[in-house]
Formats: structure tokens, sequence, C-alpha cells
């Protein structure tokens, strides 16, 4: 669980800075949770890892439940766990719940469930707009299903008017209105899976069916009666005839009867009809080449009704589960219905060989690699800080470039992870673009500092990693929100992993080298700018050929890359330009990149001209890695990225103030600076002769 | 004169022209991937990459650039003076001018493909055997003898010989132009006028003040071209001129069911606006189609199709075609392009099929390029290095 | 070196001017190119008028998609619903399968368009949608985050739209409301739309009509098969599937009834190796086509379309006709077991409104041909009078 530092040291500092953070804010008021049957126990770790081993088919993948909890309660909620509130009322008050428990609450004590404030509003005016006011909550807060359930229909309506509209036209309001239907309906299909176990059945069940059936199939939630139709399919031979004893009219209470089966059918009709979004997590018992698709509980039964597949195997872990329910006050009870769904479950995906990335999977999550790295980097750049503030100290320096190394070694092996679990080269999504050119980038870093002795790379790297990282756990939340998976399916154009492994790469590493240079670029003009390091004329002239170079390095594979791309397009589109948005950013790159090189060789700039053409050069490769996939258009438009328009557009008027100010400083003072652009001049351009 | 003609190469070869051409084509690749956003494709590379200025607004300013033909033009030059003939041939420049020369081929296949290349879809049902395939955007103007499918009451299986317009002067006669067409096989001259790119036809009657001409009631209608360049349907006024002096009119439309036909003498004639056919030197057949989805989510995973190849009717060759995996056969690429369902519950396959000479030219483009640039900044790395370790080896023993 | 490049430039120059030149010729062209065809394409069809040259039908929308719906799209499946009371039917035209409009403003039109195929995908019919209420199109994205509800009980886009309405035909509705209903699946025989445009109040005081019409919505068995069970005409006619009418059968005399029940079957008979079997399922079960292809492919038989399915042999059942569906092969059913070889499959299915009678005879091949005789017998036995 997250709450124990112990288990992961470095999570510490992370934890300090939060803890600074949090102490500023007011403490939200307690909200008690109120159920008629509260959850008497705690999630064991055992029982969490049972259930998180369990298989469930998502958006076209075979995954552990655990990574299925996770990715809705970070869609929900924001973030991966749920902390119930102290003052709850309820026996495990103030225990901290990661996604697997939170899970099984919502399968197994959806009433309190429905009462956890996880339901992330980033605006309230979101909720103003369909009539919900809560004057103690903040603007940005997190509230309950059954909270939000008064205004549910006009949530629905706030959220049909909004996905109405055109995508640039949405105001925050409407997406946030999208995102907060979206995040109900996933609570509420995910709550469905377990609908099969309580058919709602009129409150007076006929003493005949009763005394026939014994009170064990009944049961009474706060909502009226329930019956499990597990049960009824197990009990049929009892049940049958006395449906048919009431066909010929002897029953006494034969009006009852009738009611009965009316709602037991139409509970059967409801539940075979919607199981979108429910959890599928029995593989069919038939082989792998038959059918694909896993089911759903619901569809168990419709395949019951229909009677084509054999189906004893997913019946007796539906039946286990049912029981689980029905025993959900006993811990033990619990966990042996769970124990036997894991197994049931396990076996009919083994049959198949759909379980061999399960147990990887769940490894992956538990190293949890990207979250981790995040930490080292901050912490190679803490020692950085450090190694500035004491010159003197020579161990910080390796310090920095092993702990940044560290850091790098850890996103290599969760890219790693991450080809073998999805059987395809590191990029294929926006999401592995990111993770990518953060790994790169800082093995380019090391390498660079190393090759040109320059110790400022490593900490240059650290940065990099770190905001690499960040926004690898924010994109992660929209990922979530989305495609629910960060290793989601991909379209049959994307089916190619030999266009994955040189295009995309090529092109990804082409992105990361601009990036870097340009960050090393701010470094270059902050230095000269704000006269560190005055006079040490060798050390601009190794920075500034480090820019340089990595701009060419970059241009080497953004060229090649392009073209690549082209050649892919034309053995898949049939044409190898097109002018697809996507193409023209990487092109605009090379453009750019081969802007610079010549206006270099031609003696129109110098180091202090490339660092600014550097700092643009950032702006460029942002709008093509990510703006070009807001634009909505083209054949590669395959990252869903609204919300990210704002933070591009700061970062475009950054770059450009920067740029701008450079240029400013360098008419005003630069020329004439006696460190200036004669004595840190590059070599001469001689690429070329003089004359014809 | 003499200074001029000598200050003209230097100039197309100089780098400062290099840097200003390629900034200028980042600036118009850049207003072209925004202008997507509000237009069609189509128009968008008229606008910008197939143009000789173009004029654009950045805030309130309104400036004008350079067009991309003329700027890739200019680079082209630029490229063959400065970066092929000027630069020094020397074993420095040797990874430059290999890329150079990449480039430039490049080059040389973009513009064959733009200059002669078919593009065009063919559907298949299994079984089927076709040997046409026909342009999704090129809309072609074809006169044919119709007289005995008229007589026979509908067509007959025989063989026709089509007049063919190129589908770029049929384009050609938009706003105020006319083009006149004559054969000196057919009794008559075609004038072709007022198309538009995309067009109904509706009734007269009822529209208010017909925007083009009305002919036996009907009018052509323009509409706004969709985004999707292939679902535009364009018209164009047919107008024929007898050697009488007599004048025919009628409306073509490119989804029209049947022919525009009169009659001349004890001819009939058909004229209609389709979309333009291709031939293949061989035929194709589909033995099989198959496509997987990914489960439970309706996203398509693969399709493929199975097809032989014929030629003159006999099986020539087995081949598998699916996404990314094209057959190139006698200078044409066949790839799988998309799917469907015939109402009877067959699935059909349709495959886009290019004759593009220059088709595999960018992939050797791209190893001479890679291997040029590589060769290029290594160099420079290499050099650097060695000149690093050479100096820390003189403060070493300083 | 000079003079190569001065040439070079003169060269460069004479064929920028060729270019130039070539352009601005508009002079009369002569037609050269020809092609031998092997027929008139499109075809000359003599006495065809101009509307259906240019294929002015209903609506220009309509002729518009014909392009995606080739010659053919009449054999599209026949369909059942329920006309809410305020309702009223319009005759279907060749693209609205089922065309109705609320009865107090006839502006206000529903209708549902079948086209085989995929219809052309999910996107570009929504941005179409989008198109004709002045909206610009949308992203796959936005496409895929559209709400779901169902219809024939798979899961569709629901699409509910503002705006002001054009139709292609030119008709217009200022502040006008869509709600349309799309559903293009791979494993379905074509794509279908439900579309209720029209004047935004009077949309708004429909939904719920809507909503029904659109949840009532199930394939009929073709016409000719249907012996009047209504397609359509229906007003309140589905009832409700807890209280359809009971059914009631004479067991054959050589078969014997099984005591009690199984899941989901009214009665099992059993002879031998045979069983016989009545299931009912209720809201149409997902539709004549998709359960008679079920029980083929569980013999691996190849599947039926459409046409395939108007042609099946018929026999009397319930009033009205079954439709019989026979298949040999290895048999895996349910309940376990290896797949059986040499296995036969007598089956029969019937319509009704709200829910699907099928009735089953699975045995060993020629066991099962045996008793053909008995299994129409017991077909004309059955009985849902009360």
């Amino acid at each position: 669980m997250r709450h124990h530092f112990n288990q992961r040291p470095l999570r510490t500092v992370l934890a300090l800075v939060a803890l600074t953070l949090a102490s500023a804010c007011a403490k939200r008021p307690e909200h008690k949770i109120d159920v008629a049957e509260p959850r008497p126990f705690t999630w064991s770790k055992e029982v969490l890892a049972t259930a998180g081993e369990i298989p469930v088919q998502h958006l076209g993948r075979v995954k552990p439940l655990s990574t299925v909890a996770a990715f809705s309660l970070l869609k929900i909620n924001g973030k991966r766990k749920y902390e119930l509130p102290v003052e709850a009322g309820v026996p495990t008050a103030g225990e901290t719940l990661d996604p697997t428990a939170w899970m099984l609450d919502v399968l197994f004590f959806p009433e309190q469930a429905a009462q956890y404030d996880v339901f992330l509003v980033e605006e309230s005016a979101v909720l103003e707009g369909v009539g919900l006011r809560f004057d103690d909550r903040k603007r940005r807060d997190r509230y309950s299903y059954d909270q939000l359930m008064p205004a549910r229909q006009k949530i629905l309506a706030a959220y049909r008017a909004a996905i109405a509209k055109d995508e640039r036209q949405r105001s925050p309001v409407d997406r946030q209105s999208i995102d907060l239907h979206m995040r109900l309906t996933e609570f509420e299909a995910l709550a469905g899976t377990m609908d099969f176990a309580r058919l709602p059945v009129p409150d007076e069940v006929p003493a005949a069916l009763r005394a026939a059936l014994g009170e064990g199939l009944f049961t009474t939630e706060s909502g009226g009666a329930r019956m499990s139709a597990t049960a009824f399919l197990t009990h049929q031979e009892e049940l049958l005839p006395v449906f048919e004893a009431l066909r010929q009219g002897t029953q006494a209470d034969a009006e009852g009867l009738q009611q009965f089966q009316t709602a037991l059918t139409r509970g059967l009709d409801t539940l075979t009809r919607t199981t979108e979004g429910t959890l599928h997590f029995l593989a069919p018992e038939v082989g792998h080449d038959k059918r694909e698709e896993w089911d759903a509980p619901g569809d168990v039964f419709a395949g019951i009704a229909a009677g084509t597949e054999p189906r004893d195997k997913q019946i007796a872990a539906l039946t286990a589960l049912a029981d689980g329910l029905r025993q959900r006050l006993d811990v033990a009870a619990v966990a042996g219905s769970l124990a036997q769904v894991r197994d049931g479950s396990v076996a009919l995906a083994e049959a198949r060989g759909d379980y061999k990335m399960i147990a990887l999977e769940r490894t992956y999550y538990r190293i949890d690699f990207f979250y981790n790295a995040l930490a080292i980097f901050l912490l190679a750049f803490l020692l950085a800080a450090a190694s500035w503030a004491a010159p003197g100290v020579r161990g910080l320096r390796h310090a920095v470039t092993w702990t940044t190394a560290a850091g790098a070694a850890l996103v290599i092996a969760g890219v790693t992870v991450r080809c073998i679990l999805r059987g395809r080269p590191p990029v294929v999504s926006l999401y592995d673009t990111i993770l990518f050119i953060t790994g790169t980038g800082v093995v380019l870093s090391l390498v660079m500092g190393r090759l040109m002795r320059l110790p400022l790379a490593a900490t240059m790297g650290a940065f990099l990693g770190a905001i690499g990282m960040f926004m690898a756990n924010r994109y992660e939340l929209r990922e979530a929100a989305t495609s629910g998976d960060t290793m989601a399916t991909v379209q049959a154009v994307l089916d190619t992993n030999f266009w994955l492994a040189t295009h995309v790469t090529s092109v990804t590493l082409g992105y990361s080298a601009g990036l870097f240079a340009c960050l090393l670029a701010h470094v270059w003009l902050g230095a000269r700018i704000f006269g560190f390091r005055k006079g040490d004329t060798r050390w601009f002239r190794q920075l500034g050929r480090a820019v340089y170079g990595i701009v060419a390095f970059g241009l080497l594979f953004s060229v090649v890359g392009t073209i690549l791309g082209g050649i892919w397009a034309n053995d898949s589109w049939g044409r190898f330009w097109g002018w697809d948005p996507k193409e023209n950013g990487a092109l605009m790159i090379c453009l750019f990149e081969l802007a610079l090189v010549h206006a270099r060789l031609g003696g129109y700039v110098k180091d202090f001209g490339v660092a600014v053409g550097a700092v643009l050069l950032g702006p460029v490769v942002a709008f093509s890695w990510w703006h070009v996939n807001l634009l909505g258009v083209g054949l590669h438009s395959y990252g869903f990225t609204a919300g990210i328009k704002e933070w591009l557009f700061l970062y475009y008027k950054t770059e450009l103030a920067v740029a701008t100010l450079a240029f400013v400083w360098w008419l005003v003072r630069g020329r004439t600076d006696s460190g200036g652009r004669g004595s840190i001049a590059g070599p001469p351009a001689s690429a070329q002769s003089g004359g014809a | 004169m003499k200074t001029l003609l000598s200050a003209v190469p230097r100039f197309l070869g100089s780098f400062g022209l290099a840097v200003a051409l390629l900034l200028i084509l980042l600036l118009l690749t850049w207003f072209g991937t925004l202008d997507q956003v509000h237009n069609g494709l189509y128009d968008v590379q008229k606008r910008y990459f197939e143009s000789l200025y173009v004029k654009q607004h950045i805030g309130p300013v309104p400036i004008v650039l350079p067009g991309g033909m003329v700027v890739m033009g200019l680079f082209a030059l630029n490229l063959l003076f400065g970066g092929m003939i000027r630069i020094r041939w020397n074993k420095r420049n040797a990874g430059v001018l290999i890329a150079h020369f990449g480039m430039a081929f490049l080059m040389i296949a973009g513009a064959v493909k733009q200059l002669s290349s078919e593009d065009g879809l063919m559907k298949l049902r299994p079984k089927q055997v076709n040997g046409v395939f026909e342009s999704s955007v090129r809309y072609e103007v074809v006169i044919w003898d119709a007289t005995d499918d008229v007589r026979m009451g509908g067509s007959v299986r025989s063989p026709v010989t089509e007049y063919r317009i190129d589908p770029d002067d049929v384009r050609a006669a938009s706003g105020s132009h006319q083009r006149k067409f004559t054969s000196q096989v057919l009794p008559f001259e075609l004038v072709l006028e007022r198309y538009l790119a995309n067009s109904r036809v509706v009734p007269a009657a009822g529209i208010g003040v017909p925007q083009n001409p009305v002919i036996d009631g009907w009018t052509a209608q323009y509409v706004k071209p969709p985004k999707v360049d292939s679902v535009s349907i364009p018209a164009v006024y047919a107008t024929v001129l007898t050697p009488d002096g007599g004048r025919k009119q009628g409306i073509l439309w490119g989804m029209e069911r049947v022919p525009w036909t009169f009659e001349l003498g004890d001819r009939t004639w058909a004229v209609t606006l389709r979309r333009e056919l291709y031939d293949l030197p061989f035929a194709l057949r589909l033995d099989e189609f198959r496509k997987e989805f990914h489960p439970g989510v309706g996203m398509a995973r693969a399709f493929e199709s199975d097809i032989t190849r014929l030629k003159r009717e006999e099986p020539d060759r087995q081949v598998l075609v699916e996404m990314n995996r094209p057959l190139r056969e006698d200078g044409y690429v066949v790839y799988q392009a998309q799917y469907g369902t015939d109402p009877d519950g067959v699935d059909y396959t349709v495959l886009q099929i290019v004759r593009n000479p220059s088709d595999q030219w960018p992939k050797y483009a791209c190893y001479v390029i890679g291997v040029g640039l590589l060769l290029a900044f290594g160099q420079r790395l290499l050099n650097y290095l060695g000149q690093e370790r050479r100096r820390r080896e003189r403060e070493a023993t300083a | 070196m000079r003079q190569t490049l001065h040439v070079r430039l003169a060269v460069a120059l004479g064929l920028a001017a060729g270019f130039a030149a070539g352009c601005s010729d508009t002079g009369p062209r002569a037609i050269e190119n020809t092609r031998i065809a092997d027929r008139s394409d499109p075809p000359v069809i003599p006495g065809v008028t101009l509307a259906q040259r240019y294929m002015w039908e209903p609506s220009q929308e309509e002729a518009r998609r014909a392009q995606l719906a080739p010659p053919g799209a009449e054999e599209a499946p026949e369909f059942v619903y329920v006309l809410p009371e305020t309702w009223e039917a319009v005759p279907a035209t060749r693209f609205r399968m089922v065309n109705t409009r609320v009865m107090a403003a006839p502006s206000a039109e529903c209708y549902l368009t079948f086209l085989p195929g995929d219809g052309g995908g999910d996107v570009p019919n929504v941005n179409r949608w989008r198109g004709e209420m002045g909206l610009t199109p949308v992203d796959a994205a936005a496409v895929a985050a559209l709400p779901r509800t169902r219809l024939l009980g798979q899961p569709a886009l629901l699409v509910d739209l503002e705006g002001s309405f054009t139709g292609m035909s030119g008709q217009t509705i200022a502040e006008a409301r869509l709600l349309g209903v799309l559903l293009t699946r791979h494993d379905m025989p074509g794509a279908l739309f439900v579309k209720f445009v029209g004047p935004t109040a009077v949309i708004a005081d429909n939904v719920a009509e809507f909503e029904a019409f659109v949840a009532s919505i199930d394939f009929g068995v073709p016409a000719a098969a249907q012996g009047g069970a209504g397609a359509g005409a229906g007003s309140g006619a589905a009832e409700d599937p807890g209280t359809g009418a009971k059914l009631r059968w004479q067991v054959p005399a050589t078969w014997a009834q099984e005591p009690g029940a199984r899941a989901m079957r009214e009665v099992t008979l059993t002879k031998g190796e045979c069983e016989l079997y009545i299931s009912v399922l209720s809201g149409g079960g997902g539709g004549v086509l998709a359960n008679v292809n079920r029980w083929l492919g569980q013999f691996g038989a190849p599947k039926l379309d459409v046409a395939a399915l108007a042609g099946l042999e018929r026999a009397p059942c319930l009033g009205s006709e079954a439709l019989l569906v026979t298949a040999e092969g290895s048999f895996g059913g349910m309940g376990g077991g290896a797949p059986k070889a040499g296995m036969g499959l007598l089956g029969a299915v019937l319509e009704q409104p709200a829910r699907l009678i099928t009735v089953k005879l699975v045995g060993p091949a020629s066991e099962v041909a045996a008793e053909r005789g008995a299994f129409l017998s017991f077909l004309g036995s059955l009985d849902d009078q009360l």
C-alpha cells in the first residue's frame, strides 16, 4: 500500500514536498458514511493479491484486475488511492484503499463505495450548472456518487449537450461535464458487474417458492429483495415445476408467483442486454480460435439462453462470486469466493494461452518504474544543487551522474517491460513517446557529458528526466480517462513492428535531440546573459558545440525518420507525401534544423545565434509532437489531447519570450560585451568555396 | 552582363538563399497545417504547396509569400548550384555531398510522381476478376457512340470506343473559362464550361434565382466541398456544336446514373462525366478476403486479401495483399485500402492501385541521405573528439 | 565551369518559359485519347428520366448516399417496431425503411435507414449529421466518446445535436434538434441509422417516444413469412415479455417429456440420443438471422444472409409460418462434452411481437432425419391461446 513509505524510501522525497504543500491547505470537512451493512473488515494483502490477479479482458487486451482497477480509479479520482475519512463512522474508517480494494468495495459493497468521495470535479461550476450546490466544498473537490446522484439526469443532459459541440468550441465546463459523466458511467458499469447476483424480485416472495427453494437464495439489501441469477440457474429443477404448477392454475398465490416470474424474466433480460463496461473476466470455454471475446456475467447468461457453448466453468465461477456476495460480511467467505473466481478465471485463460503476461504486468505496476524514476531524477537534481552550493565536494558531481544514470536505467527497464508486454517496439502511443523521449534524452545527456567532459549535461539530463516523468504521470491520467490504459490496442495501419521500430523510433529520437538541444541552449544563454562563468570561453565554446552537435544529431534522425515515414505511408496509403499534419510537423523540424545548420555554415549565426535558434527549436518540436494531434484532422490524429493546448501555448510564449529577450540583449550588450560574439564564435564557415 | 551571369548562379547557390527558402517553406508548411483545420486537404495543397504565391494574414497583418511551387523550384536550383556544383568536392564534404545528392534524388522522385502517376481504387468481390481501376478524385468526360445500345433497348456487351477528355482539361473549364474539344472522328465539337468542383443537379423550380443555366428544367448548384475530397461530385455544362450550326446542351454530373445522350443524323451519342478509369496490363481476381477485429472493441486489427494476378485470362501468380504489405507488379502497386459488405452479406475488398515509376525511389534516397548525414556528422564528431584528446594530452604534459 | 553554368541557366529559363506558354493555351483541343471498353459505362438505358439520371429521389441527401449503397439495397431486411401513439407512419421510401413523423408537427420526422456494409463508418456519418445541423465535423476520438444506447440489442452511438437543420433537399428548420442512433458493426449485415429531426421543442417533447421507438425496433421475418404478424402497423402491439402468452404443445407419441426443465428452455423432449426443445427468447433474442446463424455456426455450416434466410423452407406454426433450418456436422453444444461428428439439426424459428420462439431437434443426423415428421407435427401442435 502506498502509505508504507518504508517500502519505497525514495518516495519520501516526494512525500516531504507534498506534505509541505498539503499543510497549507485547509482541512476538508468531515463526511460520514451511512450504510446498513458497512464492510466490517479491511481487505487483507492476500485477498487483494488474489483479486488483483484475476485476468480481465478490457479494451481488447487481457490484463490483471489490478490494472483495470488502477485505471478506473485514476480516471474517476485523478489519483490511485482513496482514504476513508477517520470520521466516516464505519468499522474501517481511516484506512487507505488501493485501487483493487476500491474495486472490491464497488463490487461487494456498492452502497458504501457510492458514498466515497472519489468523483473528481475540477470546477464546481459544473455542479452548479446541474443544480447542485455544496457550500463547504472547494472549487476543485471530490464528491461521492450518492451526492451527485440527484442530478444524474441533468449531468447526462449536460454531457450530451457538450459532446454534441465541436471539440474546439467546448468550454472548460463542457469538458468537465463530459469527464464527470464518463466517471459516473464507469462506476455504474463496474458495479453492474455484480447485477447477476442480485436480480430484483418482489419483496413478498411467495411462500410456496420460499418453501421450495429455501431462504438461502434470497438476500435483502437496501432497496428490496434480491436473488442471485446463478441461484436461479442452479435451482431451476425446483423452480420450474413451481412455475409449471402456476400455469395449471392450481397454486394458491398464483399472482405472486406470476409477479415473481415476471421480475425474474425482466431481470435476466436486462442482465443479458447490457454488458458494456462491466468486467469481462471469463474466457470462453472453447479454444482460442473459436472466439476471442471474453464474457462478462451478462454474456454468460445470454450464452446460456442461446445454448451454444459449454459454460460449466464459467457458471461455477459466477456461482462462487454470487456466494461471496451473499456472505459478504464474512471475510473468510469473500476471500474463499475470490480465490475460486481467480482460479476459475485463470484456468479458463490459461487454457487459451491468454494468461502469459499477467504476472509480468503485475510486476510492472508493482515496481512503478516511472514514478520512482521521477523521484530519482529529483534526487539527482537536489544533489546537483548541493554540488553548486558546495563546489569543493568532488563526490557530489559523480553522485549526480550516477543517480541520473540510475533514473535512466529505470526508465529504460520500464520501457523494455512495456515492449515485452505488448510484443511491440518501444513507441506506439503518445504516452510511449514521453517515456522514450525522456529515456533517450537522459542517455544523450550522459553520453554528451562523458564525451565533452561537461558535468553540467548530467544535471540537465536529470532535469529533463524529472520533467519527462512528471509529464508521463500527468498524461497517464489523461490516457486513463480516454483510453483506459497506456497499452491500448492499435489500428490496423499501426500493426507493423517494422515501421514502428524504424520510422517512429527515429522521429521520436529526433524530437528527443531537439528538446535536449533546446534545454542546453537555455543554459548557454542564461549563463551568457546573467554573467555566470564569465570569461570561461572554453566552457561556452564546449556548450555551444554541444548544442550544435545535438541539433545535427537530431537532424540526422529527423530527416531519416521523416523519409521513412513517407516510405511507410507509400506502403500503406499509397502515397509518399500527403501534407498530413503529422508529416508536416516532422518536416518542420527538419526544415528548421536544416536552416539552423546552414545559417551556421554560412556564417550568418555563431554560437549565440545557434543557441537562440535551438531555443526556438523547442516550440517547433512541441508543435509536431503535441499540437498537430490537437488539430483533429489528418490520418495521424491518434492522441486525444484536449486541455493540453493551454500548456502548449504557455510553452510557445515562454520560448518566444526567451528568444526575444536574448536577441534584445544581444543587440544592446552582447555585441560589445567582452565575452561576446567574437571571442566565442565557432569555427569559421569553410564547407563551401568562395566562388565558382 | 558577365557579372550578372556569374552573380545569378552565386546567388542561387548561396547559403543565404538556402536559409531563406528553408524558413519560407517552414512557414508555408506551418500555415498549410493550421489551415487544414478549416479547409480540405486538396484546397490546402493547391493554395500553399502547388501555388506561385500565397497571401496570408498574421493576425491583422497581410503578408505575401512565394508559393510552394516557386520555393521548391528555387530550392532545387539552390541544392544543385550550392550543394552539388559549387561545393568543394573533397573528403571533408563527402558526407554532405552524398546527402545532397540523396535529397536531389528525392525531389526528382517527387517530380516524377507529380507528373506521371495513376491512382485509384478497385472493388473486388470474391471470385470476381477485374482489370480496371478508377480514380477517386479525378473526373473525365467521355464520349462514345451508343447507337447500338439504344437500338437494343439498353446497354449491350460489345466493344465501345471511348473518346476521353483529360480531367485536367475538364477542370480547366471552370469560372469564366470555356474549353472547346474537337476530333476528326466525331461529327461535332464539344464545349465544356461552368465546371463545379462539388455540386448537385436539382429541379430549377422553387429554388429562387439559379446560379447556373437551366437546361430542360434542371440546373447545377455549387455545394461547398466536404473536407474529404473523394466525396466531392463535380458537374460541368456541355454544349455540342453540330456541323449545321445547331447546338445541344446538357448538364453532366459526376454521379449520373446514365450518360447524356443526343441524336445526330442516324447515330445516338453518349457523353458522361465519370471518375477516370485506368486499364491495368493484367487483371486481378479476389480469392479470399479476411478481416480481424480487436476482441470486444470495434477497431480493426487487420484485413487482407488473397489475390491472383491473371495475364491474358490465365492465372499467373498468387499473392497476399494486406495493410502495410502491397503488391508491386509491372510498375503498379496494389494496396489493401478498405473493405465493405454487399447487401447479400458478401464482404468485398477495396484495393488501391497506383502507377508510379518513382515508387521505390524515396527508399533509396533515404538510404543515401542517411549514409551521407551519418558520414558528415560522424566525421565532424570524430574530428572534434580527436582534437579534444590531443588538447587534453597537451594540457596534461604542460 | 562558368560557361556550363550559363548554359544550364539558359536551359532552365527556356524550360520555364515553355512551361508558362503551355499553361496559357486556351484554343480548341483535339481529343486524342481513346480507350476500348467492353460496354457502356455508365450504361445507356433509354427512357430514363432526368430525375433518375441525376438520382433525384426523395431527398438528395439519400441520393448522395446511393454511391455507398449500390443497386440491390432493396434487399435490406424488414424491420418491426412499435409506433408511439402520437406519431404516424408514412410510406417507406427506398432509403427510409421505416418512415414516421410526429402527428402534431409533421416537420419532425423520424426514420430508419439501412445501408449494406458499414455505410461509410461512424465518423463520416456522425459528421454528415453534424453538417446538416450546421455544425463543424468532429474527430474519431469525439465520436468514440459519444454516449451509447442499444439498437437491436447492440450498443449503438447516440447523437444529440442542436443547430439549424438544412436537409439536402433544401428544407430548413432554424432551431432544430437531431437525435440519431447509429449502428455500424462488422458482424451486422449492414449499417442502421435512426434519425429523428425537427424543431427543438417538438423533439424535446418526444424524447421518451423516440427512446421507446428505438428500443422497439427489431428485425422482422421477411414479409412473405410473416403471416400477418403485423409488422410496424401496430400501436402498442408489443407484449410484455414476462406476460407473453403461454405455450402449450402435444408430445409426439414416441417421445418423452423430461420432468422439470432446463435453463432457458420451455420444455425438453427426448428420444434415444435425440433432444427436442423449445426456447422463448424475449425481446427478439437478437433477431432471426442471428439465431439461425448461431445454430449453423454450432455445426460449422456456412452462415446465411438475409436473402438466403428469406429462401428457407417454412412450416405452419402458431397461426403463422416458422422458418426451418437444417444442418449436419459435428456439434459441441452446451454442457461440456467434446464435439460429436455426424450430428444433425432440424430447427424452427418464429418471430412474434417482442419474442422469438425457437424449436430445435438435435441428435445423430440419421435419427434427426427420421424424426422430421414428428418434429413438424410437434411444431404444428404448439398453441398459445389461453
